[in-house]
C-alpha cells in the first residue's frame, strides 16, 4: 500500500510536530528564548494551510486508522483555530515561568496535534491511544506551576481521575474486541445491525464504560468533579486550551462512537443521553452560583455548557449533530475570550476573586467589555454568537419533539445569567476599591479583538460557518 | 423605495456608534449627539404616520429579505394600526426622556451609547414580524436595560436591574421554546407571524397544542405587561431607575408585553386566546383592584406611580378579555395613553426629586403657592390618570370596561372599585404635595425649568386633544384590529 496519501491525510500534524521540536530546541538558545511563542504561533498557521490539502484525501489513511469524515474536517479546524489562540494568550500571560518557555509552547502544540488525532480516528484502539496522549500531557500542563500548590495539586488530581476512567475505557474496548473481534469503529457498526449472535447487553456495558472515558474527557456529570479545581489550579491559557480541547474531543468521539454508531443499538441512548444531560448543565449552574473565583465559575459554566452539547447529542439528528458542532466552535471563540480576559485582568491585579473585579470599568474599559461581551454570549443573549448557537439546539430538540431537553436548556440559561451577570455587576456597577494600570501586550489584545468582532459578526451573520457545516454534513 | 423602517431601528444604532468612537475628552458632546438621534427618529416616525394609510388593515411599509437562510429567518419587518401608535409612542418618548437625561453627570458616554441601543431594541421589537427577528429584538433590549438600571439607579440599584433581567429573560426562554414549536408544527415551516396567522386559521395549531403554545407566550408578555402575579420586579424596577428610565420602563417596555398579546397571541392562537378570555378577565380586575390599593398605601412617590401602571394594565388585559372590537380598542388606546401619561407622570416626580433629594409625600406640603405651573402639570397629568372625561385616559378605559361588561358584567363592576381606589390615592397625593400650608424645607424650590416645560408640554397636549378627539388615534388602529377580529371569528 501506497502511504503517500496517508501521509498527506496528516500533513498538519506532521507541521504541528516540526515546529514543536522547534520549540523544544529553540528554547535552548538563549536568543531564540524570547520568541517561541510567535515561533509557535508560524507552526499553528503553517499547519492550517496544510488543513485543505488534508481534507482532499481519501477517506481512510493508515490502513483504517484515521478517517476524512465531516467530523474530522470540522473538529480538526476547531482545534486548530483554539491552538492558535491559546498560542497568543500565553504569549500575553506574564506568570509563565520564562526560562521554561520552549517546554510550554513544545506540550501546548503536541496536544493539539494528539487532540486532531483523536478526532479523525476510527479505529478503537486509535482512539485509546490519542486520547491517553491528550490525558499525558495534560496532567504535565495542569501540574506546569511547578512552585504553585494548587497548580501540583491539578495536576495530581487530574492524572487519578483521569488514569481511572480511561482504564474504564479501554476495559470497554477489550469487550468490545472480544465480542466482534476487530476495534475497526466501521466493522463494529456494521455488525451492531446484522450480527444476531452478539448479545446487546453484553454491547450496552462495553458502551457505557466507554462512555465513562469519554465522559471524563468533557467533563459530564457524574464525570466532572476534577474539573474545577484542574481549570484553577492550571495555568490560565492551559485551562483555556483544557475548556475547548478535550470538550472538542469528547463531542467528536461521541457524535461518531454513538450518535452515528452505538445509537441505532440501543432504544434508550437517547433517553440516557437526554437525562445525563440535563444532569450535568444542572449541575454546573447551580454549583457555578456560589463560587467566588472566576476561574472555577468558568469551570461550572464549561460543565454546564457539555451538558447543553450532549443536549444536541441525545436528539441523534444530523440537525442535533450540526447543533453540537457550531455550539462547540462558538463556545470555543467565547470562552477563549472571556479567558484572554481573564488573563489580561489577572496580570495587572494578580487575582481572581471575582469581588476583586470591582470597578475594573475604570481602569479597563476594553478588557471589561470585552469579558461582558464573551459573558453574555455564554448566556447565550442575542444579537451574540452564543444565542444562535444555542437557538440551533434548541432548534434541534424541538424537531425531534424533545420539548423536555429544550425546556430544561431554557430554564438553565437563566440560573446561568445570575452568575455570569455577576461578574459583569462587580466590574461595571460597583467602584474600583484600588486604582491599577493595566498592561496590555499585543499578541493578548489582538486575539481578545478578533475574538469579540468574531463573536459580533456570528450573532448577526451566522451565514458562513453554518453554510460550511451544512455542506459538510450533506455529504456524509 | 426608501427603507423608512430599518432607518428607525439603524439610526439609533449609527447615533450610538458616533458616540462610542468620541474621544473620552468631548464626552459632553455625546447628548447633542443622542438629541439628534433621537429627533430624527422622531421626525421619521411623525412621517411614518402621515404616510400611513389609515384605511388599509394590513402591514404597511414592510421591508422583507433572508437573514440566515439555514435557519429560515426573515429580516421582515411591517407597520400595521397595532403598532404604528406604539411606534410614535417610542419615539416620542426615546425624544423626551433624552431631552429630560441632562440630570445625568456621570459616564455620559456611555449612558447615550446604551439610551439608544435601547431605542434600537424597542422600536425593532414592536417593527419585527419574524419571530425570530422578534426575539432578538426583545432580548436586545434587555442589557441596555441592565445597565441603565444598574449604573444610573437609586440606592438598590443592584438588586432591581438583576431583578429586572432575570424575571424578563426566564419568561422569554420559555418564549423562545414556544417559537421553535410553533415552527415545527406548521407546513411548510416558518416564522413568520403573518403566515402563522394564516396557518392557524386553516388549522394547524389543534386546540390543546394552541393552549400550551399560548401559554409558552403569555408568560413572558405577562412578566412584561405585568399582570399578577408576575408584577413584583415592577415596583423595584421602576422606583430604582433614573428617571428617563422610569419613563421609557413604563411608558415603552410595558407595551411590549400587551403589544406582544396583540401581535402573537391572539391571532396566532385564537382558540387558545379565547378559552383564557375569563382568566384575562379576572386576573385583570385582580390588577385594577390590587395595584390600586397598593398604589394608596404608598408613601414614595415614584413607588406609587410604579403601582399605578400595575392597576392601569389591568384594563389592558379587561379589554382583552372582552374579545369585541370596543374592547380591543380600548385595550390599544390605554396603552398608547399610559405610555403618554405615566411617562409625564415619572417626569414629573423626576422634576420634585431633582429639588428635594426625596420622594416621601409627607416632606412636601403646599407646592401650589410655591410652584404653580408644577403644581398645573401634576393636577392634570393625575386627573388624566384617574382618567377624568375630556383627557385621554378615560376613553381608553371607558372602552375597556364597556367592551369587557358585554361578557363579564360582574367582574367589570368589581373593577370599577379600583377606579374609586385611584381617584382617591391621586387626590391623596395631590392633597400631601400640594395643598395645605407651605412646608418650609421647600420655600426654595423653583418652578418647572423651560426645559422641563418642554419635556412635559407635548404629552399633555397629547393626552387633551386624545381626550376630546379619540378618533384621531382610533382611526389608525381599528382597520387592524378589525381585521384581527375576523381572525378569532367575531364580526364586528
Amino acid at each position: 500500500m501506497n502511504l503517500n496519501p496517508s501521509l498527506n491525510f496528516i500533513s498538519p500534524e506532521m507541521v504541528l510536530t516540526l515546529f514543536a521540536m522547534l520549540a523544544l530546541f529553540g528554547s535552548v538558545s538563549s536568543r531564540l528564548k524570547h520568541s517561541i511563542g510567535l515561533l509557535s504561533f508560524m507552526g499553528v498557521a503553517a499547519s492550517a494551510v496544510f488543513l485543505p490539502l488534508s481534507f482532499r484525501c481519501g477517506q481512510f489513511s493508515f490502513y483504517g486508522m484515521l478517517i476524512n469524515d465531516p467530523f474530522s474536517v470540522f473538529f480538526r479546524s476547531i482545534l486548530i483555530v483554539a491552538s492558535a489562540f491559546t498560542i497568543l494568550l500565553s504569549m500575553g500571560y506574564s506568570e509563565r515561568e520564562e526560562e521554561n518557555g520552549g517546554e510550554f509552547y513544545f506540550f501546548i502544540l503536541a496536544l493539539t496535534v494528539s487532540m486532531m488525532l483523536a478526532v479523525s480516528s476510527s479505529n478503537l484502539l486509535m482512539i485509546y491511544l490519542a486520547v491517553e496522549a491528550v490525558s499525558l500531557i495534560s496532567y504535565i500542563l495542569a501540574g506546569y506551576h511547578k512552585k504553585n500548590p494548587f497548580s501540583s495539586e491539578a495536576g495530581v488530581k487530574y492524572f487519578l481521575f483521569g488514569a481511572f476512567s480511561t482504564g474504564v475505557m479501554l476495559y470497554g474496548i477489550s469487550l468490545i474486541y472480544g465480542l466482534f473481534g476487530t476495534l475497526d469503529l466501521g466493522v463494529i457498526f456494521r455488525g451492531l445491525t446484522t450480527a444476531s449472535y452478539v448479545d446487546p447487553a453484553a454491547v450496552l456495558v462495553a458502551a457505557l464504560l466507554i462512555l465513562v472515558g469519554i465522559g471524563f474527557k468533557s467533563a459530564v456529570v457524574p464525570f466532572h468533579m476534577w474539573a474545577p479545581d484542574v481549570y484553577q489550579g492550571a495555568p490560565t491559557p492551559v485551562t483555556a486550551l483544557f475548556s475547548v480541547g478535550p470538550k472538542a474531543v469528547g463531542f467528536a468521539l461521541l457524535l461518531r462512537v454513538f450518535t452515528f454508531g452505538f445509537h441505532s443499538a440501543f432504544t434508550h441512548w437517547g433517553t440516557l443521553a437526554g437525562f445525563l444531560a440535563i444532569l450535568t448543565m444542572t449541575v454546573g449552574n447551580v454549583l457555578a452560583l456560589r463560587q467566588s473565583n472566576i476561574k472555577r465559575i468558568l469551570a461550572f459554566s464549561s460543565i454546564a455548557h457539555a451538558g447543553y452539547l450532549l443536549a444536541g447529542v441525545a436528539v441523534g439528528t444530523v440537525a442535533g449533530a450540526q447543533a453540537v458542532m457550531y455550539y462547540l466552535f462558538i463556545y470555543t471563540l467565547m470562552n477563549l475570550a472571556a479567558f484572554g480576559a481573564v488573563i489580561a485582568i489577572g496580570n495587572a491585579l494578580h487575582s481572581e476573586t471575582v469581588e476583586d473585579y470591582a470597578g475594573l470599568y475604570r481602569q479597563a474599559p476594553f478588557t471589561a467589555v470585552i469579558l461582558t461581551v464573551a459573558l453574555l454570549s455564554l448566556a447565550g443573549i442575542p444579537p451574540l454568537a452564543g444565542f444562535i448557537a444555542k437557538f440551533l439546539l434548541l432548534s434541534a430538540a424541538v424537531e425531534s419533539d424533545l420539548v423536555t431537553l429544550a425546556v430544561a436548556i431554557s430554564l438553565n440559561s437563566v440560573i446561568a445569567l445570575y452568575y455570569y451577570v455577576r461578574i459583569v455587576k462587580y466590574m461595571f456597577l460597583h467602584e474600583p476599591a484600588k486604582s491599577t494600570t493595566m498592561p496590555t501586550t499585543t499578541s493578548l489584545s489582538l486575539a481578545l479583538v478578533v475574538l469579540t468582532i468574531a463573536i459580533f459578526i456570528l450573532g448577526v451573520w451566522p451565514q458562513p460557518v453554518l453554510g460550511w457545516l451544512s455542506g459538510l454534513l450533506r455529504l456524509s | 423605495m426608501f427603507p423608512v423602517l430599518s432607518s428607525l431601528i439603524f439610526l439609533p444604532l449609527l447615533g450610538a456608534l458616533a458616540i462610542l468612537f468620541l474621544p473620552r475628552e468631548r464626552e459632553d458632546l455625546s447628548r447633542p449627539c443622542a438629541l439628534i438621534t433621537t429627533g430624527t427618529v422622531l421626525a421619521v416616525s411623525a412621517a411614518l404616520i402621515f404616510g400611513f394609510d389609515r384605511t388599509a388593515p394590513g402591514m404597511q411599509f414592510a421591508e422583507r429579505s433572508l437573514w440566515i437562510p439555514q435557519l429560515n429567518v426573515w429580516y421582515f419587518l411591517g407597520v400595521d394600526g397595532i403598532s404604528i401608535g406604539l411606534v410614535f409612542l417610542t419615539a416620542l418618548l426615546g425624544f423626551l426622556a433624552c431631552l429630560a437625561s441632562n440630570e445625568i453627570r456621570d459616564r455620559l458616554k456611555e449612558y447615550y451609547v446604551l439610551y439608544l441601543l435601547l431605542m434600537a431594541g424597542m422600536l425593532g421589537t414592536f417593527l419585527a414580524l419574524d419571530l425570530v427577528l422578534f426575539y432578538v429584538f426583545w432580548e436586545v433590549v434587555l442589557i441596555p436595560m441592565y445597565f441603565l438600571i444598574g449604573i444610573w439607579g437609586g440606592p438598590r440599584k443592584e438588586y432591581a436591574a438583576i431583578k429586572f433581567f432575570l424575571y424578563t429573560l426566564a419568561g422569554s426562554v420559555v418564549m423562545l421554546v414556544g417559537i421553535l414549536i410553533a415552527y415545527f408544527t406548521t407546513k411548510p415551516h416558518t416564522f413568520n407571524m403573518l403566515e402563522l396567522a394564516a396557518a392557524a386559521s386553516n388549522g394547524a395549531f389543534d386546540p390543546q397544542l394552541q393552549m400550551w403554545l399560548f401559554l409558552a407566550f403569555y408568560l413572558a408578555f405577562a412578566i412584561k405587561i405585568p399582570v399578577f402575579p408576575f408584577h413584583t420586579w415592577l415596583p423595584d424596577a421602576h422606583v430604582e431607575a433614573p428617571t428617563p428610565i422610569s419613563v421609557l420602563l413604563a411608558g415603552v417596555l410595558l407595551k411590549m408585553g400587551g403589544y406582544g398579546i396583540f401581535r402573537i397571541c391572539l391571532p396566532i392562537f385564537p382558540q387558545g386566546s379565547a378559552s383564557f378570555a375569563t382568566a384575562f378577565a379576572v386576573l385583570g380586575v385582580i390588577n385594577i383592584v390590587y395595584g390600586a390599593g397598593v398604589a394608596m398605601a404608598q408613601s414614595d412617590f415614584k413607588k406609587m406611580i410604579a403601582y399605578s401602571s400595575v392597576s392601569h394594565m389591568g384594563f389592558v388585559m379587561l379589554g382583552f378579555a372582552s374579545m369585541n372590537s370596543i374592547g380591543f380598542n380600548g385595550a390599544l388606546l390605554e396603552m398608547f395613553n399610559h405610555g403618554i401619561i405615566t411617562g409625564a407622570m415619572f417626569l414629573l416626580v423626576g422634576v420634585l426629586y431633582k429639588r428635594a433629594h426625596t420622594r416621601e409625600m409627607d416632606k412636601f406640603g403646599g407646592l401650589s403657592a410655591q410652584t404653580p405651573l408644577y403644581a398645573f402639570f401634576l393636577t392634570i397629568c393625575s386627573l388624566a390618570s384617574l382618567g377624568l372625561p375630556g383627557l385621554s385616559g378615560f376613553v381608553g378605559e371607558f372602552l375597556s370596561l364597556m367592551g369587557a361588561y358585554q361578557g363579564f358584567p360582574v367582574i367589570t363592576a368589581l373593577s370599577l372599585f379600583g377606579l374609586i381606589v385611584t381617584a382617591g390615592y391621586f387626590l391623596f397625593m395631590i392633597q400631601r404635595v400640594l395643598l395645605g400650608p407651605l412646608n418650609p424645607d421647600c420655600r426654595y424650590y423653583k418652578d418647572v425649568s423651560p426645559l422641563e416645560t418642554l419635556t412635559l408640554a407635548p404629552l399633555v397636549i397629547i393626552f387633551v386633544v386624545v381626550g376630546f378627539w379619540p378618533a384621531l388615534v382610533l382611526d389608525l388602529q381599528k382597520p387592524t384590529l378589525g381585521m384581527l377580529l375576523s381572525l378569532l371569528g367575531v364580526t364586528s
